[in-house]
């Protein structure tokens, strides 16, 4: 109901005066946040703090950038594909980094994720290495082209809407108070009979599944991208943009992702040194605000009106 | 066969170098449970310290690259006051996000004062040539700068062996409860260290600075480096450090060598293994997992 | 509360959407969008060109009676960003034309140009698919691309005694363009090619790769570096390591004079292959003393080559706008494809039915100045190689069918 709500707000702003801009800006935002939900069920609902999240993410590119590209540009057979590849890429990874958590873990996705960004730079046949995958038309629905602009937009805002509710139905069901015990303690899980590692792996699956949903996204807003996307500052994007907004909820990488996008666009029109005043913002929150965006707005509310019940 | 040992030896002199950076990155871990992934950015300051003694100051290039940790210790040790000490009963993976978003603020900071420019440095006077080793042309400052890092690193290791304060530091690494409870004062010897691993790394910005040449992003490569030696070696293992900081550069160098393009992306898969298997370090008993 | 969150999360979005809208413009001004690098390692460069169209547009002064208005935006010198900050210059800036991009951040932009909608003069890109088989009505190029540079090899051995019967090595970044500069030099007769080898990008101690070229026992060593950190790090090193005395450094592109200047006397170890520009063609053409002693008046340095270069691009569009009489997208597109204006690296025009500038390449070593000129104490001594023999086919057989 929220979701309809919010979707439906966010579909009606092209048709009552928003800037075409801000209508760009904002569909990377929500791009973005598809990016920043999917890293959420990682790190702040399954306490795996990955630092090669942009793997998933830009795999999922380069799988529908290569598709589009060469065989059709229909949106439903390319995200198929898309997904098919992320997910066989996730599922023997995912086999293998599991075994681990904690800072361990951290590091080995970094590595995983800089080996699939030299891939990425030396398979030229596929990639055209550092040039990058460039030249992908712009997505078909049932044989209509989707234009840039308005239409990728409500494509975007659609495509987030579902993905919203996937993943509510998923953090709300047994399934996702398993993980958030993995998160809690994962020893303990262990001890009253959760499969630690099993339910890991899924939840791993799953990350990378919708981080390559919004790759997909992301290839035909840019008609196409390029190894940066696979590198490890991307990677540190996503998770400042999900700790920014407040990890733990849906709805604050949500938040996170649309300030950060917002917020990096006037940062970098503005200053020079743009990453001074971008790692104070950064910083601050963490410090003072471990909640996020999303628990700021929720304790403003609070003061304002106080929670009876 | 040539080949091979200018390999090695240039894997061996860029490991005694990283031996610097990847002693106070492990050395903070062990202590403070702190991943700081603002070490980079501290080296970084380090090159810029010996230019503000060098160019500002007028200074030669041996007192500069004394002063140059001087200067840079002070700025660590309010850096832990401000953002470190306050988040310590966190989990530590909120000290790598917020050294993560320092380093920003540092990187942002120096271009701001400095410019992005790069600066050449040339090595100082005597050390300007090559010698012949077996029939190869070696710079003699790289030469100097790995037997310089070899006695510093050297002098870590005997404050941590032999000196009270490293008495309690090894308390703190072992169990902080406990060596708590004995009364050392861990708040101050938390930041005690971590001021003392930032100017480690800042020297070796500064001893790195003819070579690498100084730049704001300068320290990113470095820190990628360390952190792979350091956590090779299993975090907070200070022996396994070392050899993960020779293991990386040697991997990098015949790696360079031998597969170049590949080179670094082989470097990550064989830790990535490495973890995997052995997720507390492959040499010994680490702090990983 | 969660009826609450969405309420406040539209009324965001809604604020977000007055934050982005921006201040109005003045309607008069000819907007002209930079898009280039304003921050990180390779910002030196990004501060030439944007030195060279500011002092380009000064010169020109107002275009259809009207001044110009340049709007700088940062590309991060990102692939994404780019597209992202152009789309920004068209629909939020309104520009009528985009200068300013490198190799990447111009082949991003390939892919969206037709969404932009803008003519695109980009005066710093190699990569010689932007006007070959991936030639784009809207994109424009004035610099001499990476093949062209490869046909004036044999000349530039000839003009240089040193290089005579060399031995070839090719040292380099991991870019398909350094791949393909390693092709090219392997396919000039009469070279003799010991090998090649490709660091990863990331590359800060080239230590292994000087090894390399040692090993082959290289006279000659032609480095597609990164221009900027990367390729003064390398000089630096090679010096470190004697490998100057050994052999040539031979640079595809050319060196930034910012470069030039801070590696001082090792420069006298490079010579250039190519360059896209070269201040002291000022020895030969007017057109570049005046813009020369114009970049100094407002600079205080010496015009570098990515300053001369985009300068010429800014007085293409320019010209084109003048000659349209208005600065309407498709008008000044047509412009583009017929005028031919004097500019800083010579007279220029583009290919017929093509998107490449008929525009010479400068060879020659880099050199001490008797008397520092402009600032400058060492400077490329600068032989035109002309576009009819680096470029002799017609666009269309080069693969750029605009249709």
């Amino acid at each position: 109901m929220t979701i309809a709500v919010v979707a439906g707000l966010l579909a009606i702003l092209p048709f009552v005066g928003a800037a075409p801009f801000t209508i760009t800006l904002l569909t990377e935002g929500l791009i973005f946040a598809i990016w920043a939900m999917s890293l959420d069920i990682l790190v702040g609902y399954t306490g795996l703090v990955t630092f090669g999240h942009a793997a998933a993410f830009g795999l999922g590119s380069y799988a529908a950038g290569f598709f589009a590209r060469e065989v059709t540009t229909d949106f439903f057979v390319t995200l198929l594909f898309a997904e098919v590849v992320v997910i066989a890429v996730a599922v023997t990874i995912g086999f293998v980094v599991t075994r681990v958590s904690g800072i361990a873990f951290a590091i080995i996705s970094l590595c995983i994720a800089q080996v699939l960004f030299q891939i990425a730079v030396a398979w030229r046949d596929v990639t055209e290495g550092m040039d990058g995958l460039v030249g992908v038309p712009l997505p078909k629905m049932f044989g209509v082209t989707i234009n840039a602009g308005t239409e990728l937009y409500l494509l975007t805002v659609v495509t987030l809407a579902a993905v919203c509710i996937g993943l509510r139905r998923l953090v709300e069901s047994p399934f996702g108070r398993t993980l958030q015990a993995i998160r809690t303690n994962e020893d303990r899980a262990a001890a009253v009979g959760i499969n630690v590692r099993l339910n890991k792996w899924l939840a791993f699956i799953i990350s990378w599944a919708v981080a390559g949903v919004g790759g997909t996204l992301m290839v035909f807003l840019k008609a196409g991208t390029t190894p940066m996307s696979l590198h490890w500052t991307e990677s540190g994007n996503v998770l400042v943009m999900t700790i920014f907004g407040g990890l733990g909820t849906l709805f604050g990488p949500v938040i996170g992702a649309i300030s950060f996008v917002f917020l990096r666009d006037e940062f970098t029109t503005r200053f020079e040194a743009w990453q001074l005043a971008f790692g104070f913002v950064f910083v601050v929150v963490v410090l003072a605000f471990p909640t996020g965006l999303a628990g700021i707005i929720a304790r403003v509310w609070r003061s304002l009106w106080p929670v009876r019940s | 066969m040539n080949f091979f040992f200018v390999s090695v030896l240039n894997g061996v002199v860029y490991g005694c170098f990283l031996l610097l950076t990847s002693l106070g990155l492990s050395l903070v871990f062990g202590l403070g449970r702190v991943v700081n992934f603002a070490h980079g950015a501290l080296y970084a300051l380090g090159g810029y310290a010996l230019i503000v003694g060098m160019h500002g100051a007028g200074a030669g290039y041996w007192p500069a690259l004394i002063l140059a940790p001087l200067l840079v210790v002070p700025v660590a040790i309010l850096i832990e006051r401000v953002a470190i000490f306050p988040i310590r009963h966190r989990p530590e993976i909120y000290t790598l996000l917020v050294t993560f978003g320092i380093s920003f603020m540092i990187v942002g900071a120096i271009e701001y004062a400095f410019g992005t420019g790069t600066t050449l440095l040339p090595p100082p006077a005597p050390f300007v040539t090559t010698v012949d080793i077996f029939g190869n042309q070696y710079p003699v400052y790289r030469l100097l700068a790995a037997v310089v890092s070899l006695f510093v690193s050297a002098g870590v290791f005997a404050v941590i062996l032999f000196t009270p304060v490293g008495l309690r530091i090894r308390a703190v690494t072992d169990d902080p409860g406990m060596a708590e409870a004995l009364g050392v004062n861990t708040k101050w010897l938390l930041t005690l260290v971590f001021g003392c691993a930032a100017g480690l790394a800042a020297f070796a910005g500064a001893l790195g600075a003819p070579i690498f040449a100084v730049h704001p992003e300068m320290g990113t490569n470095i820190l990628l480096d360390s952190f792979l030696a350091v956590i090779l070696g299993g975090l907070g293992n200070l022996a396994g450090s070392v050899i993960g900081a020779f293991v990386v550069a040697l991997a990098k160098s015949i790696g360079g060598g031998y597969v170049t393009d590949w080179s670094i992306a082989v470097l990550f898969l064989v830790v990535a293994i490495a973890l995997i298997f052995r997720p507390t370090g492959v040499f010994g008993r680490g702090r990983v997992a | 509360m969660r009826l609450l969150q969405s309420a406040l999360f539209g009324l965001f979005a809604l604020s977000l959407c007055l934050f982005a809208n921006g201040p109005a413009v003045a309607q008069d001004a000819v907007k002209i969008g930079v898009l280039t690098i304003r921050s990180g390692p390779a910002k030196p460069i990004g501060d030439d060109i944007l030195a060279g169209i500011e002092t380009a547009t000064q010169m020109y002064g107002p275009v259809l009676g009207s001044p110009v208005e340049l709007v700088i935006e940062e590309s991060l010198f990102n692939p994404q960003q780019a597209v992202t900050k152009a789309t920004k210059l068209v629909q939020q800036n309104q520009v009528s034309g985009i200068l300013g991009t490198s190799t990447i951040e111009t082949l991003a932009l390939l892919s969206v140009a037709d969404r932009l909608g803008v003519p695109i003069i980009t005066s710093n890109s190699g990569s010689a698919a932007i006007t070959r088989e991936r030639c784009n009505r809207w994109v424009f190029r004035t610099n001499a691309e990476d093949l062209m540079s490869a046909l004036s090899l044999q000349e530039l051995v000839r003009l240089t005694p040193e290089l005579q019967g060399a031995k070839w090595f090719t040292l380099g970044h991991d870019y398909p363009w350094s791949r393909l500069v390693a092709e090219s030099v392997k396919g000039v007769e009469n070279l003799e090619y010991v090998g090649d080898t490709f660091a990863p990008l990331d590359t800060t101690d080239w230590a292994p790769f000087i090894a390399q070229a040692r090993a082959a026992g290289a006279t000659a060593v032609i480095m597609p570096v990164t221009l900027g950190t990367p390729l003064l790090q390398f000089i630096q090193q090679a010096n470190e390591f004697g490998l100057t005395n050994e052999a040539m450094l031979v640079s595809p592109i050319g060196l930034p004079d910012w470069l030039v200047a801070k590696l001082g006397e090792t420069s006298t170890h490079v010579v250039s292959a190519g360059s896209w520009a070269a201040w002291r063609y000022e020895e030969s053409d007017s057109t570049t003393r005046d813009f020369n002693e114009a970049f100094f008046e407002m600079h205080g340095r010496v015009a570098g080559m990515q300053a001369l270069q985009s300068a010429s691009a800014a007085l293409m569009l320019y010209n084109a706008i003048t000659k349209a009489g208005s600065a309407e997208p498709e008008a000044v597109v047509g412009a583009l494809e017929t005028i031919e204006v004097n500019t800083p690296v010579g007279p220029l025009m583009f290919q017929p039915d093509g998107r490449q500038a008929l525009v010479p390449l400068f060879l020659g070593p880099y050199e001490a100045l008797d008397t520092p000129r402009y600032g400058a104490s060492f400077g490329q001594r600068a032989t035109a190689f002309p576009a009819s023999k680096s470029l002799p086919k017609t666009a269309a057989e080069y693969g750029c069918n605009l249709g």
